[in-house]
């Protein structure tokens, strides 16, 4: 695939106020990118008004969930959220779905218990209850017998799975849509790659059936030095809960993130990110420049990412990131 | 005021408020008309300077005088101040 076919998405997490995120939507789509995608966390406001607000205030831009849960809401309950948007904003509408965040849903009492079997439960439901038949499964995870709709909705919802571990990436690669894949670093998205295709194959599809999306740790400043200052909380967060093995493969002291992760615990944030290194910032993120920023996206596209999305922070100053973006990193790669 | 004075105004005062610390304070009653100005392109007209500038005001009244100051806006500068006093 050339690049000139790379899609970009951006995330917003719904912790910011409403008009906020509904501003940087409209801003988003201006500036040239295809998607919106949007964290759902209960303890940040609701993800369906924020992207119900976004799809008023758009015309073209897609937005979806990016990532729901299954275990926090029921797979037919996503099916009708994405469905009713789908209303507003008629072929528009993904829906990106994972397992979620285990410490979030632990203060809830939820446990994410077979992970894979309720992916697997989940994209069959949302796909058959928005293409209009229906749902009958008698799954691992799920069971739903003669569920249905009252209304009609217009066309089929692409179903995203949000994946990091082998199994997940696989299972994604075998049934989804679109794959959202949790890393930053062109190694990490190699080795994804192959379990992806791994899926894709057991699945007898073929990889352009698949929308491959790195969702990655994003800051991008003229600074390069303010671009990693914005980065910092958020790779401190996804050192503190990297798997060892991971950890190692990029040369990282697992005591190093195990000290980051009890400084947060501890709520010494100050302690905690003053111990992220450069080789965490490289690891976790796609952080610097716009040139910077741009040569990594651009290996990424090379390798068979088909969507990146920048994730938070985006940069010290978003807005201007996102029109930084829109300005000279899409033109850039959609020239190619 | 000159359009292009108008869309830097507009520009500085739009990345004042999404950059702030205090984003909850803004109303849904400003909240509303600025989602609706933007989405009409409509801020750096009349209407939407005034909206983003309430907006400022309200979120970070010294920084919005210090850029209107900094813009060349000396009087308008002086009236937000007062008007934050109020």
């Amino acid at each position: 695939m050339g690049l000139s076919k790379l899609k970009f998405g951006v995330e917003f997490v719904p912790m910011n106020p409403y008009w906020k995120t509904t501003l940087l939507a409209m801003e988003s789509e201006r500036s040239g990118f295809d998607n919106v995608w949007i964290t759902d966390h209960y303890n940040n406001r609701n993800v369906y008004v924020s992207l119900t607000l976004a799809a008023l205030h758009t015309e073209k831009i897609k937005l979806g969930p990016g990532v729901t849960n299954p275990y926090m809401i029921h797979p037919v309950m996503t099916a009708q959220a994405v469905a009713s948007l789908n209303e507003i904003a008629p072929g528009r509408v993904v829906c990106g779905i994972g397992v979620g965040d285990k410490t979030t849903l632990g203060t809830v009492g939820i446990e994410s218990q077979t992970p894979l079997a309720a992916i697997r439960d989940s994209v069959q439901i949302i796909r058959d209850m928005t293409s209009g038949k229906g749902s009958q499964l008698e799954g691992k995870a799920f069971r739903v017998s003669g569920a249905r709709f009252f209304f009609n909705v217009g066309n089929p919802i692409p179903v995203y799975v949000g994946a990091q571990g082998p199994k997940m990436l696989s299972l994604a690669g075998e049934i989804g849509d679109g794959v959202l894949i949790n890393a930053s670093h062109r190694r990490d998205i190699e080795n994804a790659l192959k379990f992806v295709k791994e899926g894709v194959t057991r699945g007898g599809r073929t990889m352009d059936k698949v929308d491959v999306a790195v969702y990655a740790s994003f800051s991008m400043a003229e600074d390069p030095a303010k671009a990693v200052k914005a980065a910092t909380p958020v790779v401190a967060y996804i050192a503190a809960g990297a798997p060892p093995p991971l950890l190692e493969s990029h040369g990282i002291s697992v005591q190093a993130a195990e000290s980051i992760k009890n400084g947060i615990a501890q709520g010494k944030w100050k302690e905690a990110f003053g111990q992220v290194t450069s080789e965490m910032i490289d690891a976790f993120s796609i952080c610097g420049t716009p040139e910077t920023c741009l040569e990594r996206i651009e290996e990424l596209g090379k390798i068979g990412m088909t969507q990146f999305v920048a994730g938070s922070p985006l940069g010290p100053k978003v807005r201007g990131s996102i029109r930084t973006f829109g300005e000279r990193i899409i033109p850039s790669l959609k020239h190619d | 005021m000159d359009p292009s004075r108008r869309e830097k105004l507009s520009d500085i005062l739009l990345d004042l408020i999404l950059d702030s610390g205090n984003a909850d304070k803004l109303t849904p009653e400003l909240a509303r008309p600025l989602i609706d100005a933007a989405r009409a392109d409509g801020l750096s007209n009349k209407t939407g300077l005034e909206i983003l500038l309430e907006a400022g005001a309200l979120l970070e009244p010294e920084k919005a005088a210090a850029a209107l100051e900094a813009q060349g806006f000396a009087e308008l500068a002086s009236e937000l101040k007062k008007s934050v006093r109020k």
